[in-house]
């Protein structure tokens, strides 16, 4: 009970109060969500808790190293904005070049309930973006339809299941484990699974993206 | 591509102002009026769809070319058309060198001239 004492002594003195307030709201929020959604992005939720309760262990070995807990929270804010910056940057580019959608993905777009957009350049391109699917038209020009679908496929499981990104990197910088998680393989296994694995080899063969050869490879095996 | 200080005068026909694929993929563009990429690709053997892609992109963003997205019933692509016939490109890139060479010489480039219009 005396170290319990001792240490919020220490926190009241340093003027720690709000801060460790925070942490320990956030690290609570990331457990509940944890706990209902088991999302693995939450998982770094309980990183983060460790994270914290090493700084609480900080504290109470020594107050004086309390700077620790400003340093970190500055960390985490510089990093906070410049994520969110990024965001903003790949929002207006998106903006800037997305034409809508287009009628012949339509079919796509009912079959897997999603909303396609397509990205008016030349270059090959498919990613998930605040919950729509984006898709270039270098892309859409080199593939056939079935071989789009997969790519689609892909992306959509990326939408469904997988950790959003923007979440997992806030997290990881949070809890300093930089941890970048890839579910690449399992969202080819999804898109081989849901439209076929000719496709989806097709797809990979044809935009020559890195590492195709790989990816068809573990799909192979 | 067609900036003063890129012009190559030794080189032959259009590939004085314009890269040797620029050349190739303008000269078909004329030709056909309207191409997608692929269409272009077949003609050029050589060249790589990323190569001809990237050539295109660049030839659209210095508006030599327009593209639109063309979509029917099982392909959407690109269709690419030239901005302004091979003479009106001409006339553009003529006026383009004149201005420089007026800007250096003056009256003697329209001396010059002149004398062209007299042997020709
Ligand atoms: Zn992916």
């Amino acid at each position: 009970m005396e170290a319990v004492e001792c240490f919020i002594d220490c926190i009241v003195n340093a003027n720690l109060v709000i801060p460790v307030i925070i942490l320990l709201g956030i690290a609570a929020i990331c457990l509940i969500f944890f706990i209902i959604k088991r999302r693995y992005e939450l998982l770094l939720g309980a990183q983060f808790i460790m994270s914290i309760i090493i700084i609480i262990n900080l504290l109470s070995m020594n107050c004086y190293m309390h700077s620790w807990i400003w340093i970190y929270l500055g960390i985490i804010l510089t990093g906070s904005i410049i994520i969110v910056l990024i965001k903003y940057l790949i929002d207006t580019y998106i903006n800037n070049k997305n034409v809508g959608s287009i009628s012949y993905l339509s079919d796509i777009e009912n079959e897997f309930n999603v909303q396609i957009n397509v990205i008016d350049s030349p270059i090959i391109r498919a990613f998930i973006f605040l919950k729509r699917i984006y898709i270039s038209m270098g892309l859409i020009e080199r593939l056939e339809k079935d071989e789009i679908k997969a790519v689609i496929a892909h992306e959509v499981y990326h939408l469904r299941y997988s950790p959003n990104k923007i979440i997992s990197s806030l997290l990881a910088l949070a809890s300093f484990s930089f941890y970048r998680y890839s579910d690449e393989f399992s969202a080819e296994k999804y898109a081989a699974n849901v439209t076929s694995k000719e496709s989806l080899i097709n797809a990979l063969k044809k935009l020559d993206i890195k590492d195709s050869e790989k990816r068809i490879k573990n799909l192979s095996s | 591509m067609v900036k003063i200080e890129r012009i190559s005068l030794y080189k032959e026909g259009i590939t004085k102002f314009f890269s040797p694929n620029e050349a190739r993929i303008m000269q078909l563009l004329w030709k056909n009026k309207k191409m997608t990429s692929n269409g272009i690709k077949k003609e050029l053997d050589d060249l790589s769809l990323a190569c001809v892609a990237g050539t295109l992109d660049r030839l659209v963003k210095s508006g030599y070319a327009n593209r639109k997205i063309d979509e029917t019933k099982n392909r959407v692509s690109y269709i690419y058309s030239p901005i302004g016939s091979r003479k009106t490109v001409g006339e553009k890139i003529s006026e383009k060198v004149l201005e420089s060479l007026v800007d250096t010489f003056g009256s003697s480039v329209l001396d010059a001239i002149g004398k062209i219009k007299k042997k020709g």
